[in-house]
């Protein structure tokens, strides 16, 4: 529920309470007002009756307003109400009645005296429905009032909230957000705009470092191996096993520096910095990996059947190209059994790869993820999937891995 | 042949001496930017190694400079960055090949050669060791007069083993010396094995016994 939306129903719902409230209240209030007023002019009916008798004046009675009998024997004074039928409006009214009984110049008299209601109820009436009226009238010009006042003084916080979703941490630019004259939308703006610079801040440090680190490894990994090799060189004097833990050791640097590459690769994919784009011939492409590679999978003896429909171009930087098409290729001749079969189709608009093999792969759901190796003895990085992924999320490719009837699949939607 | 290496990681640069001497190179060296401009402007080099990173400037300056004064030197750029935006540029500038590190100190002697195969001394397609003689631009290999047929990488094998004669070379280097970043693929180097054997063969079938496998896991193309 948005913000004005819940103001003005909480604001309705407490101008409702108040309305009855204070109704019912003016209601009691004026009523006890009424019946006191009543009260008073009928004791002021009996006072001026009393006087004419004490002056031994003849005083008639006029039903229902006023009678007055001469009784035998005094009971205690009463006020209350009863209904009388009035014949001229042919209907039950009611009415307050005031008996009094007293003695005057020696006679017992018993005075009734009467006022009709229904004027009461009707003046009643008509304060209440003014009052209520008025009431309404004041709350709806002030809500409407509110609501179009929320409008304005939110404007600037609902224009910062789009903003905000708009921002991205791989911007240069810093947020520019709307500025407002309320103390606390300025402040929010000012610790937003501090929060999101030192995120950005941050986040091109830790790029920069991530970058730098890769390059600066790179050195001491190129002394390392040189110096390794000028060993191994002059190696007459050297014992066997010192020359076996060499080579060890430059195995083990290479695949040091094969990860700082592919690390490095990552990081500059995630640092957007492929913008050289031309259409690439996938066909070409992996016509020259098949022939490349011929001797490895001619060795471990597979078939690769690669069909093609037509010539598929695609948009993109020709390195990472090199580098999808071989890492999806190379993968399937590293993991196909001897004598397996591998199968390539191109579409205009797919790449797919298959090959067989009996194994489900056990983590498939975290098959692109960095460093998942379905073997952890396996010597491979755990990367050139991950790679894949990076490169078809930057081009916007959809990357699926499905395995059915013992057939590892991977296809590329461009 | 006369090089000039332009490095400014001493450990490397003299490394890379070390290597290149056994072959009976001269090796200058240049350990900054200021050194390197000034010995490629000043002495001729038949190859110069240059360092695009270097403190006090960019080799690919010094690189800029020798294209302008028309200077002969063949020239490998040995760099940090593996960015093809970076290699392009260095061999638009007219460098002759583009080296990332880490690399091998074989693969750097078979890229040197190459070049120097490649332009500088014209004629010199062909490589002899005794009987054997290569063509590097028809790709044909000659034994004591007679043809052998190698396949593509038997061919950069041979090649690759002549440039580096009498020296151990692991079954790694190799691997990826022929098949690049596409080496990590063979499970194991039986294949590599399976292939030297081959052309170990062939040239043997001719009378020519030149590749010793020597001590762990290595090779060596050496005629003593």
């Amino acid at each position: 529920m948005s913000l004005s939306k819940k103001i003005s129903q909480k604001q309705l719902l407490f101008g409702l309470a108040i309305v009855l409230g204070s109704l019912t209240i003016l209601y009691f209030l004026t009523r006890a007002y009424i019946v006191a007023e009543a009260k008073e002019s009928l004791y002021h009916t009996n006072f001026r009756i009393e006087q004419q008798l004490v002056q031994q004046k003849e005083v008639t009675s006029l039903f229902p307003l006023f009678e007055i009998h001469q009784v035998e024997h005094l009971h205690p004074d009463t006020l209350k109400d009863t209904i009388i039928f009035d014949v001229l409006q042919n209907e039950n009214e009611l009415f307050k009645e005031l008996n009094v009984y007293k003695t005057i110049n020696t006679k017992n008299y018993h005075i009734i005296t009467r006022t009709l209601m229904v004027e009461y109820d009707d003046t009643l009436l008509t304060i209440l429905i003014t009052f209520g009226v008025i009431i309404i009238l004041v709350y709806l010009t002030q809500f409407i009032y509110n609501k179009n006042l929320n409008r304005t003084i939110w404007t600037p916080f609902f224009k910062n909230i789009e903003i905000l979703k708009a921002f991205s941490i791989r911007s240069e630019q810093a947020i520019q957000l709307e500025a407002s004259d309320i103390s606390e939308f300025s402040e929010l703006n000012i610790e937003i705009e501090a929060l999101t610079s030192k995120l950005s801040t941050d986040y091109h440090n830790l790029k920069q470092f991530t970058e730098n680190l890769s390059h600066e490894v790179q050195t001491p990994l190129a002394i390392i191996q040189a110096k390794i090799e000028n060993l191994i060189d002059g190696s007459k004097d050297l014992e066997q096993d010192h020359l076996k833990t060499l080579y060890d050791i430059q195995d083990n640097t290479k695949r040091l520096s094969k990860l700082n590459k592919s690390l490095i690769l990552l990081t500059r994919i995630d640092n957007q910095q492929f913008h050289d784009v031309e259409a690439i011939s996938v066909n070409t492409i992996i016509e020259e990996l098949l022939e490349n590679l011929k001797d490895i999978w001619n060795h471990k003896k597979l078939e690769i059947n690669f069909s093609s429909r037509s010539e598929t171009r695609i948009l993109m930087d020709r390195s990472l190209a090199d580098i999808l098409f071989s890492n999806l290729i190379g993968n399937a001749i590293k993991y196909t059994n001897a004598n397996g079969n591998i199968t390539i189709a191109i579409t205009s608009d797919s790449f797919k790869i298959s090959n067989n093999g009996d194994n489900k792969i056990a983590g498939s759901d975290q098959l692109f993820h960095r460093f998942y190796k379905e073997n952890k003895q396996s010597k491979s990085l755990g990367l050139g999937l991950a790679i894949v992924k990076k490169i078809c999320d930057y081009y916007n490719f959809e990357l699926t891995y499905t395995y059915s009837n013992n057939i590892h699949e991977f296809e590329i939607q461009f | 042949m006369k090089i000039l290496i332009v490095e400014d990681e001493i450990e490397l640069q003299q490394s890379i001496v070390t290597y290149l001497q056994k072959d009976g190179h001269i090796c200058e060296t240049a350990s900054n930017f200021s050194e390197g401009s000034y010995k490629s402007d000043l002495y001729a080099y038949d190859i110069i190694l240059l360092d695009i990173n270097l403190l006090d400037g960019s080799g690919l300056d010094i690189l800029k400079t020798l294209k302008e004064e028309h200077k002969h030197s063949g020239i490998i750029i040995i760099s940090a960055n593996s960015s093809l935006e970076d290699k392009l540029k260095g061999l638009d500038l007219g460098a002759d090949d583009y080296l990332t590190k880490p690399f091998h100190l074989a693969e750097l002697n078979s890229r040197i050669r190459a070049v120097l195969r490649r332009g500088h001394y014209e004629g010199n397609d062909i490589i002899n060791f005794n009987e054997i003689s290569i063509n590097t631009t028809s790709r044909t290999v000659v034994v004591n007069e007679v043809d052998i047929v190698l396949t593509r990488k038997e061919f950069d094998l041979l090649l690759f083993f002549i440039t580096n004669k009498n020296r151990v070379l692991s079954k790694e280097i190799i691997a990826e010396h022929l098949w690049g970043d596409h080496s990590d693929l063979l499970d194991n180097f039986d294949f590599i094995y399976v292939h030297i054997n081959n052309l170990r063969k062939k040239l043997t079938n001719k009378g020519a016994k030149y590749i010793q496998t020597t001590y762990g896991s290595g090779y060596k193309f050496t005629d003593t």
